[in-house]
């Protein structure tokens, strides 16, 4: 299924978009928010998978068109931004355009930063920036979120995790 | 990618819990091009999703760095295709602009 976040509040309005991007749903009956929903995930998914088919399948009366530029980021607040280095291919240019060795560690164990995540800039929103000396760059990036997750997870264990998938720029 | 999103989850949690809502990122989308003669579109190769990686090759091919950063007044478009051509996601369109403090 597809959702989104209207800009509402801090935590946005969560609504069901269409498969084809074209209309969306409200779903305050269901959950608020993404990130209530995401709180109480078991029980709130089947209930937005369900309203998703219904969108889809023409039978919600009060389906509203889709306008992508009434968006915040779909998870506009969240719990903690960590940005991974899985295409290594990038780490090993930066490190070979200052003639710096990558560590062999580097193909076997991520790297990861904790980031900032008290706030996104929605996805069609303007991104204000004091000073173009700064280099001002972007990133372009696939991203999931997750429900909760306990300490030490294996590999093979995590696939449940994955609940929901992204882009981001950052 | 070199490590899938399970493996990101696994290494994160080596040193903490998750909360419901957490957001791990794949980093920078970064192909294995042939960077020996540029991998920019126009030169036939798939591009970059950073800036930096460009002025990287850049540096490494020519000994310098040519393409600049970003300017106020450029726009980021990303977004994800499915095999008809369709948007999967939505687009991110945003535009780079100076930030004005409130007077």
């Amino acid at each position: 299924m597809k959702l989104a976040s209207f800009k509402k509040h801090r935590d946005g309005e969560l609504v069901v978009v269409s498969r084809d991007l074209t209309v969306c749903a409200r779903v305050a009956d269901i959950a608020p928010t993404l990130s209530n929903a995401l709180d109480h995930w078991t029980d709130i998914a089947p209930l937005l998978q369900q309203r998703y088919d219904q969108l889809n399948a023409n039978q919600l009366d009060d389906a509203l068109a889709f306008n992508q530029s009434n968006c915040a980021s779909p998870l506009p607040r969240s719990s903690q931004w960590l940005d991974g280095s899985a295409y290594v291919n990038h780490v090993e240019l930066v490190r070979k355009a200052r003639n710096a060795e990558m560590p062999e560690s580097f193909w076997h164990e991520p790297l990861m930063y904790q980031g900032g995540s008290d706030s996104f800039i929605g996805p069609q929103e303007n991104i204000p920036l004091g000073s173009e000396d700064w280099g001002i760059d972007f990133e372009g990036e696939i991203a999931i979120i997750t429900d909760d997750v306990p300490m030490g997870r294996l590999r093979g264990d995590c696939e449940q995790h994955v609940k929901l998938l992204m882009l981001v720029r950052t | 990618m070199t490590f899938d999103f399970h493996q990101l989850i696994s290494h994160a949690t080596k040193t903490r819990p998750l909360g419901a809502g957490t957001i791990i990122g794949s980093g920078t989308v970064s192909n294995k091009q042939n960077t020996d003669h540029g991998s920019a579109i126009d030169q036939g190769g798939v591009g970059y999703s950073c800036i930096a990686e460009v002025r990287m090759i850049e540096q490494i091919n020519h000994g310098e760095m040519t393409t600049p950063f970003m300017k106020f007044g450029d726009r980021i478009r990303i977004e994800m295709l499915d095999d008809n051509g369709d948007s999967i996601f939505g687009a991110i369109d945003q535009t780079v602009i100076e930030y004005q403090s409130p007077s």
